[in-house]
């Protein structure tokens, strides 16, 4: 209507200045006639629309904020506190129609609000000021109901955030997996976090990775694993749907998910802090922030899906970090602990079986021994199987089965030990003894397997027989080697007493080198004086001369003792036997050789008187021993005496 | 009479020291099968200082072993198969407890005669060694003797005297090997880990580490440190007090 009204005057102006013929006049009234009524064409309305009246607590609706037709710039409200709301803006957009050469603006603004607390609402009013002019917006009303835990999603939230699955109530996540410190403003964060704090050694503390997201993102996976040294890990396969809820954090609605879990046993006591890795998303960024941005997702209309999202968004890689998280691993008492506990903790049972009762001698048996539950089932230690007499144990085999359902690891480990019975009778397996530690109850627990009993019967195999060998043979036999069983420290000794310890101290003895000196000199004199005393002796010639004047002695000694007793015979034999020996063994002759001449050729220089006396000599003991003559006493005695001076007198010469 | 008591008393009183000494060995060793390590380790430690016995040190090393000190383990064990190199149990012993320590010794890289001269030199104590020797030059000098009275089996003694010079060389050969060898002390490092470094100071640059239980010889000393040499090849100085002279 104001169009046509604008039309007309400009018209009916135009008219007026014909018939006035004023031109000039004409075109500037209608000038200021169109300068008056553009104030008019430009009336600004606001008005405000929620998607819903009704809703319940955790829910959220729409407020549009439509201002049409507007001059200038519009300076948007700032709907932060609306009690009883958490809100943040979510948008703004723009449409401009042209209609039969008409144009009109629209300008939404769009809040979403969520209802935070019960009751009936009152949304507004608001100021905005649009070309420096401020402007009221009216309040809406709003009824809030309790929270009924499970809501329908308006499709408009569907469009912008990640897609949830209608059907799923939207469940808070559990308290542990809530963040505890201010999150800012962060898009998209993990909450690592542990379903105890404190756990005994080897019971399984569960490690959960839980995603808080506010974009649409997808994960990617770990981009540095968790640093769990000291831990045995047991990673819970990944579910086939992930199970999403929701939360409001800081007025933000955030998608939640369990990205990973694993349980974690701990191999010792303490305090630790294990470093939870980082992960890897990727996140669709859209660009709706640009206001001003002319192909931004609201040109041809408000959120549209058509247009494919590439245009608006795109897709960014982010890593997301972790804080450390500490676990406080107690040590397992050990009052109480039993003698073969092997570090299992968890919940236990345990049994055995044999695959048959009924044997003969040499027949192997299965004894198998099952432990089955809850807990780290992989270093489960099964005990060992007994000593049994006149069984034949060979070495066990296990396996195991794990199951990690509902996230708790458990299953069973079999061992199975070949057995074979060497003698016909009746024997028992005794029980077997498992220990195990309850970490809920916080004590051991033993458990015992039955007792199985075992029948041989005897061989009815033919004993080879031993007249088919042939006579008293000896049938072959398998021997074994010997097993060692294990390897320790031999034990104490019992007496102090030690082999050769009289050697102790040897050396430090002080007399030890005087000593060992002292020998070694001994032994070399003495062999010296070995050596020159064989020299010695093996020189016959020297001997003789040696000896010559000492057996001559001897001689005449006893020459004398038969002159005493007058016996002229033996005095004449002996006399000339000391005399001719005496020569003999000075001049190396032989005594039959001994004459006047060959002593002068055996010296070295002439001694005629010597020569002469010893020729008299001769001839008178020769006369005295051959020829029969009485001779006296004294004339015996002279000879004796001749004799002796002779002697005496030939050992200042010297022989050759 | 009264110095006839006086005899009888020494002898008795010599007795009861004796079986005193031996009474506390056994008691340490009752401790010790009662699993009273505590006390056990004590007693033989008292004994060890009153006498150097093979068998002393042998079950105050395995009271070490068994509480679980590896490093004063070995020590003992080592000051044990010096006195008794040839004792079978301690030789298992030692192996065993070497077996668990961190360091390795590695193999030594001797030629074969060396090596196995060495081996031989090891078999026997250092005073064995000695009284071997003196054996033969007791040998010697009888042989020696007979000689020179004897004359006549001059020939006879010759071959036995040659024999015998020889053995005398062989064991002189041996006794100094085995002297060299362990003419420098040795000693056991104690703390869980030492840090040998390049001089004799906290400050100077570390060389290389080494574990509780590791055996090494000392070259040198100054002050409070030893200069070491580990498995033949690495050497540095550690803090007297990180070790133990076996």
């Amino acid at each position: 209507m104001r169009r046509i009204g604008e039309l007309s005057v400009l018209k009916m102006s135009l008219r007026a200045l014909k018939g006035r013929g004023n031109l000039l006049l004409g075109i500037a009234t209608s000038l200021a006639l169109l300068a008056m009524t553009n104030p008019s064409y430009s009336a600004v309305s606001i008005e405000t629309s929620v998607s819903r009246s009704v809703l319940a607590v955790g829910e959220d609706l729409v407020l549009d904020i439509i201002i049409s037709d507007s001059t200038g710039k519009i300076i948007p409200p700032n709907i932060t506190t609306i009690d009883g709301f958490s809100s943040y803006s979510q948008g703004r957009s723009q449409e401009i129609s042209i209609i039969n050469g008409i144009s009109s603006s629209r300008n939404i603004f769009s809040y979403v609000l969520v209802a935070n607390s019960v009751g009936k609402k009152k949304i507004g009013p608001f100021s905005i000021t649009i070309g420096g002019k401020p402007y009221q917006v009216s309040a809406v009303d709003v009824e809030v109901m309790p929270d009924k835990g499970s809501s329908q999603n308006v499709g408009y939230a569907q469009a912008v955030f990640p897609s949830i699955p209608s059907q799923q109530p939207v469940n808070s996540p559990p308290q542990r997996a809530l963040p505890t410190e201010d999150i800012g403003g962060q898009d998209i964060f993990v909450k690592v976090w542990f379903d105890k704090d404190e756990v005994f050694v080897n019971e399984p503390a569960t490690l959960t990775y839980t995603l808080y997201t506010r974009m649409s993102a997808t994960y990617k996976g770990f981009e540095k694993e968790p640093v769990t040294t000291g831990f045995w890990v047991e990673d819970f396969p990944p579910e086939k749907v992930i199970h999403k809820t929701e939360k409001i954090l800081n007025g933000s609605r955030y998608v939640v998910a369990d990205v990973r879990k694993m349980a974690l046993f701990p191999t010792k006591a303490g305090v630790f802090t294990i470093d939870p890795g980082i992960l890897a998303a990727s996140v669709e960024v859209r660009n709706a922030d640009d206001f001003n941005n002319f192909f931004s997702s609201n040109v041809f209309g408000r959120r549209s899906s058509m247009l494919p999202p590439a245009y608006f968004s795109q897709i960014v890689p982010k890593t997301i970090p972790t804080e450390s998280q500490k676990l406080t691993v107690k040590a397992l008492p050990e009052t109480g602990k039993p003698q073969n506990f092997s570090g299992a903790v968890g919940k236990y049972a345990i049994e055995s079986s044999v695959d048959k009762k009924e044997v003969e001698e040499g027949t192997p048996i299965t004894y198998k021994i099952r432990i089955f539950g809850r807990g780290n089932i992989n270093t489960v230690q099964t005990p060992n199987f007994p000593v049994v007499d006149d069984f034949k144990a060979y070495d066990s085999s296990s396996s195991v089965n794990i199951s990690k359902d509902d996230f708790v690891v458990q299953g069973e480990k079999v061992t199975e030990t070949v057995i074979v019975p060497k003698k016909a009778g009746t024997y028992t397996i005794p029980a077997l003894s498992f220990s195990y530690f309850d970490p809920e109850d916080a004590q051991y627990k033993e458990i015992k397997t039955a007792v199985q009993t075992i029948q041989v019967k005897p061989s009815t195999l033919q004993e080879p027989s031993v007249q088919d060998s042939g006579g008293s043979g000896v049938v072959a036999v398998q021997k074994e080697g010997l097993k060692n069983l294990a390897k320790d420290i031999r034990f104490i000794k019992q007496s102090k007493d030690m082999p050769l310890s009289w050697t102790q101290g040897f050396l430090k003895n002080p007399f030890y080198w005087p000593f060992n000196i002292f020998l070694l000199i001994a032994a070399l004199t003495f062999a010296i004086l070995a050596e020159i005393k064989s020299r010695v002796g093996s020189d016959l010639k020297g001997l003789r001369l040696r000896r010559s004047h000492r057996v001559a002695r001897q001689k005449l000694k006893k020459a004398n003792q038969f002159l005493k007793k007058n016996d002229q015979e033996a005095f004449f034999s002996e006399l000339s036997r000391a005399l001719h020996g005496y020569f003999a063994d000075k001049l190396n002759l032989s005594e039959q050789a001994v004459n006047a001449e060959a002593i002068e050729k055996g010296l070295t220089e002439p001694a005629p008187a010597l020569i002469n006396e010893a020729k008299s000599l001769f001839h008178e003991l020769a006369l005295g021993r051959f020829a029969r003559s009485n001779k006296t006493h004294e004339e015996m005695q002279e000879l004796y005496s001749r004799a002796d001076r002779l002697i005496v007198g030939f050992e200042k010469v010297k022989v050759k | 009479m009264k110095f006839l008591k006086t005899i009888l008393l020494i002898f008795f009183l010599f007795l009861a020291t004796k079986n005193a000494a031996a009474d506390a060995f056994n008691d340490a060793n009752a401790k010790y099968q009662a699993g009273d390590f505590k006390n056990a380790l004590m007693q033989y430690e008292n004994l060890a200082k009153s006498e150097s016995n093979p068998a002393i040190y042998y079950n105050l090393a395995n009271t070490y072993f068994r509480m679980n000190n590896k490093a004063k383990a070995v020590l003992n064990y080592e000051r044990a198969v010096r006195l008794a190199p040839r004792d079978n149990d301690i030789v298992w012993n030692l192996d065993i407890a070497r077996s668990v320590l961190t360091d390795e010794t590695g193999g030594s890289d001797d030629a074969l005669l060396l090596f196995w001269s060495k081996k031989i030199a090891a078999f026997l104590t250092q005073d064995e060694w000695a009284v071997l020797l003196t054996a033969g030059f007791l040998v010697l000098f009888i042989l020696c003797l007979f000689q020179f009275l004897f004359v006549n089996a001059k020939a006879f003694l010759r071959f036995f005297q040659i024999v015998s010079f020889i053995y005398l060389i062989l064991t002189g050969i041996f006794f100094t090997i085995h002297w060299s060898e362990t003419k420098n002390p040795e000693v056991i490092v104690l703390e869980k880990e030492v840090y040998a470094r390049f001089g004799p100071s906290k400050t100077e640059t570390k060389a290389f580490m080494l574990h509780g239980g590791a055996k090494a010889k000392v070259l040198d000393q100054s002050r409070d440190w030893f200069y070491v040499e580990f498995a033949g090849k690495n050497s540095g100085w550690i803090p007297k007090a990180s070790s133990e002279v076996i």
